[in-house]
């Protein structure tokens, strides 16, 4: 009996099997493409190296506020004082991580523009007939984009009223006679909560004007010109931007938006400040104006900046 | 006295007679004709201070109506984008942006960024009040207008307050839209 040899040549094996070398490459083209769509769709997984990733783990912002000396003292003798009780401290804490964390706002940057306004007094102004007043400081044109013109900004501000008190409570409004009542801005919840979303509103309206020119930026240092744009109006910032971008280029502007050294030179630089404001007020106004707009960033910045990235100058020499 | 009554008596006797009331229809034609001709031309803006523009605006809408107002309004526009075109100083330069950012956003330059903010925040709603003049629609879309220019340059009511230009915008759509 004659057995076949086990060997089989190449061209034997090619003619016992002619579908082998087309099948193989068949399915050798369709593990290929399975992976690469495998690829294309999974999530994309950061890489340790990433600039974006590194920045948001180091954020700009403390952790533990106020972070400058100043503060610290002040926000003390206000205890010891009792001009600021620690239920009031306690329920303001509350609701502004509840806030903060809904609408992604550094918590250290909302407290300090809090404490900045209103030294924390939710009824500031509640017997004087002043313009703007409670703790966040409003107006009657803050209340009217609160009131009635969310649907402009980001869905989430309607969104956190409803989850913070279970039903819609607007319209605000200072109601200085019912102080309690969930839609008087003297009211604890109802002033962090509405002063919050008009921080993410300056915030919203500063970074649609950005990524409509696909202008890249760091986030952080968006959220403290959104402070700026909270006590001094958007336009302010954008006069400041533009002056920058036509004086100093678009480099200059690129390390403005991202680099947080050059973030603090410029607005603590009262010739620019002030040539910038000239353009909206005239001379009589923009330096006192420049002057006021300065100090507060350089408050704010001095407050909510993480230790790490100032120097003991700016943690010790911010005076309110 | 005597003198002025003896006047009186002359003047009518000399207007009852042919020559006179084709005098005193010419000296009426003449004046109709300055009439007509200061109220159906636009305003020149040329020559005078650009800080009264809004006045000369606001005064075309309390003298001669919408229609006035628009014509005059045309004749701004031409004459800011002149002078942003060629601009004789920085100051004026600014001044003329200003007007611009609060009439007439299209002439701003695509690099200044406060083109989108005025086309989103006032543009619009005061194409609105121009179109529906002096009613309640109107006084509607002019409190939003006012409270987007209020939170866009100084939320907080103070001294400070609003620059010029916004006030001015402020009066002139106030007007348009009273009913």
């Amino acid at each position: 009996m004659n057995v076949p040899s086990k060997k089989l040549s190449n061209s034997e094996a090619a003619d016992k099997w002619p579908f082998l070398l087309p099948f193989m490459t068949v399915m050798l083209i369709s593990f290929s493409l399975t992976a690469l769509i495998w690829i294309a769709l999974s999530p994309r997984t950061p890489t340790p190296s990433s600039e974006a990733i590194s920045s948001k783990k180091t954020s700009l912002f403390a952790s533990n506020y106020p972070a400058n000396g100043t503060f610290q003292r002040e926000l003390v003798q206000l205890k010891n004082r009792k001009d600021l009780k620690e239920s009031d401290e306690l329920e303001i804490q509350k609701y502004l991580l509840a806030s903060a964390d809904y609408l992604e706002i550094p918590p250290a940057l909302a407290w300090c523009l809090l404490f900045q306004e209103s030294r924390l007094n939710h009824l500031e102004g509640i017997e004087l007939d002043k313009p703007s007043s409670g703790l966040g400081q409003f107006s009657r044109f803050s209340f009217f984009e609160i009131n009635s013109q969310l649907d402009r900004f980001s869905p989430n501000a309607l969104n956190l009223i409803y989850l913070s008190f279970g039903r819609d409570i607007r319209p605000i409004a200072a109601k200085s006679k019912d102080t309690v009542s969930s839609s008087s801005y003297f009211s604890i919840p109802t002033a962090v909560t509405s002063s919050t979303i008009y921080l993410h509103n300056r915030y919203f309206q500063l970074s649609k004007i950005l990524e409509k020119r696909a202008i890249d930026y760091n986030p952080d240092i968006l959220w403290l010109f959104a402070a700026m744009a909270y006590n001094k109006g958007s336009r302010s910032v954008i006069a400041l931007w533009n002056l920058v971008l036509k004086k100093q280029g678009q480099e200059s502007f690129y390390k403005l938006l991202h680099d947080y050294d050059y973030f603090n030179a410029t607005v603590n630089d009262p010739l620019l400040l002030t040539k910038s404001i000239s353009k909206i007020w005239e001379d009589k106004k923009s330096k006192p104006y420049a002057a006021e707009l300065g100090a507060h960033i350089k408050n704010i910045s001095a407050c909510s900046v993480s230790p790490l990235f100032q120097t003991t100058r700016s943690l010790t020499g911010a005076e309110p | 006295m005597k003198s002025l009554s003896s006047f009186t008596s002359k003047m009518c006797t000399y207007f009852s007679k042919p020559q006179g009331a084709i005098t005193l229809f010419l000296i009426s034609c003449t004046f109709l004709f300055l009439y007509m001709y200061k109220h159906s031309h636009p305003a020149s803006f040329q020559g005078q201070p650009l800080a009264n523009s809004y006045l000369t605006l606001l005064n075309s809408v309390t003298t001669g109506g919408i229609a006035k107002y628009r014509e005059n309004k045309v004749a701004l526009r031409q004459h800011l984008s002149l002078i942003l075109a060629n601009p004789s100083s920085e100051n004026e330069e600014a001044k003329a942006s200003n007007i611009a950012l609060y009439l007439f956003p299209d002439l701003l330059p695509e690099s200044n960024f406060e083109k989108t903010q005025a086309f989103e925040l006032w543009a619009k709603l005061q194409e609105e009040i121009e179109k529906n003049p002096r009613t309640p629609k109107a006084r509607m879309f002019f409190e939003e207008m006012k409270s987007n220019i209020w939170n866009y340059e100084n939320p907080r009511m103070t001294n400070s307050g609003l620059s010029e230009d916004a006030q001015e915008t402020i009066k002139l759509f106030h007007e348009l839209s009273s009913p």
